[in-house]
């Protein structure tokens, strides 16, 4: 991957993004309690000249040997309608892997068809079993459960996988278990698991530590190991790190390794690095977390002038103090700029409640759990 | 790994020396394109797809 020095810190952003997230709307027609959209109640949709620039961007820098994934995210994308969604997706050359991440509530038959036609990969928001998800609800504040699990259902029936994915405020053990056990029943491939965090507009904190959470990851994967059915996310990316491990990769590969991007399109073309979750937020003394817009400059100078704007080099700066001093490192790579931000107040700190109760408390998760 | 400021064990060494036990906790897992021998990445963002995982950077 190439990757452009910010010439004061270590920590250098890649500008061969891996992943590059999509916000075609800020609209969500849930109102979670634990949401952090700032915008979520206003219908303000990507323009069609801002998806093209950023489509002419991708193709100038298109190379077989290099994947990149399209991730819609943020509010709720459906919220555009299958005709304009389509629109945006036409516009991308073949080869590029689709995803979104959606609530579900207003998937129907049409929308199957469409994820069928352009090969979307479809992650869907639920908690849990029902009794679980008493967080999502609509904007009359009723329970969205029956909503999500009628989506479901036209995906189960239509055929489409699916993911899931699952913020959790408890971590019991007993909620891994209904977790998990609920992922299997619904027939999702694979369950991504969020610790509640504190971001944004969402002024809540989660009181649990990090001992629970790894009581909780302990069970989760205890749970898959008895009946491996369902992929799950946190486990895969400590087999990722195990996998580096065992082939020998040093402290000084992890310290040099550059930092994914992921460039972040807001509706109106203005471009986030690093982490999807500043967009739309602002910064007191640098202002808005932008590294500028695509209907300005194509998304590809963007990205190499990024590591020079200001609050993109506080936030590497923090990316290298974790990589030198954590040694979680290798399985978080440091580079959470929002949670250290809403939970921190800087850009350039490290450790955070998120960190410990997801990056950390996976990992000994996993060491706890035996035959 | 090196930890600077911690006087907890190296993570890097824990992990090998529960090797065993992390062997048959991820065998379900299949990892046919992780051998030990590569040069690869790492993928660390949350928004990483089960597909994009440790891999020889490019690939
Ligand atoms: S676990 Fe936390 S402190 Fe450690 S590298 Fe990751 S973000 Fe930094």
């Amino acid at each position: 991957m190439h990757s452009a020095s910010d010439g004061d810190s270590g920590a250098a952003l890649g500008l061969r993004p891996s992943v590059l997230v999509m916000q075609p709307t800020t609209l969500c027609n849930l109102d979670c309690r634990y949401c952090y959209l700032p915008d979520r109640a206003q219908r303000l949709n990507m323009s069609p000249a801002v998806n093209r620039a950023v489509v002419e961007s991708v193709a100038r820098w298109s190379d077989p040997a290099h994947q990149m994934e399209v991730l819609w995210h943020a509010g709720e994308p459906l919220t555009v309608g299958v005709r304009n969604f389509e629109d945006l997706l036409s516009e991308w050359p073949p080869g590029i892997a689709h995803h979104i991440q959606t609530n579900a509530t207003l998937i129907d038959e049409a929308w199957c068809a469409l994820f069928d036609r352009y090969h979307v990969r479809v992650s869907v928001s639920i908690d849990g079993p029902r009794g679980m998800n008493a967080d999502r609800v609509t904007r009359g504040g009723g329970p969205a459960w029956r909503r999500i699990a009628a989506g479901i259902a036209v995906l189960r029936r239509h055929g489409t996988p699916f993911h899931m994915l699952s913020v959790v405020r408890d971590p019991a053990p007993e909620a891994a278990r209904l977790i998990y056990s609920h992922a299997c029943a619904i027939g999702a491939e694979a369950l991504g698991i969020l610790p509640e965090e504190t971001k944004g507009s969402h002024g809540g904190r989660s009181p649990t530590g990090k001992s629970e959470w790894v009581s909780f990851f302990a069970e989760l994967f205890t749970q898959w190991r008895a009946n491996p059915v369902v992929r799950l996310r946190e486990l895969e990316s400590v087999a990722n790190c195990y996998d580096a491990v065992r082939s020998g990769i040093t402290a000084a590969e992890v310290l040099s390794m550059p930092v994914e991007p992921i460039p972040t399109v807001s509706y109106n073309g203005e471009v986030t690095v690093m982490s999807p979750d500043l967009a739309g937020f602002r910064h007191p003394r640098h202002g808005a977390f932008t590294v500028g817009n695509v209907l300005r400059d194509p998304l590809e100078d963007l990205l190499s002038g990024a590591g020079s704007v200001p609050w993109v080099r506080e936030a590497l700066a923090g990316v290298d103090t974790c990589r030198r001093t954590c040694r979680y490192a290798v399985v978080c790579g440091g580079s959470w700029p929002a949670n250290k931000y809403f939970e921190l107040g800087r850009l350039d700190g490290t450790e955070t409640n998120f960190c410990r109760n997801l990056h950390q408390a996976k990992t000994e998760g996993a060491l706890l759990c035996q035959p | 790994m090196t930890s600077r400021n911690t006087p907890e064990p190296d993570l890097g060494d824990v992990l090998l020396a529960e090797a065993e036990r992390l062997e048959w906790l991820l065998r379900p897992i299949p990892r046919g394109t992780t051998q030990p021998d590569h040069d690869g990445v790492l993928v660390f963002h949350k928004f990483q797809s089960m597909n994009q995982m440790w891999s020889r950077p490019g690939t």
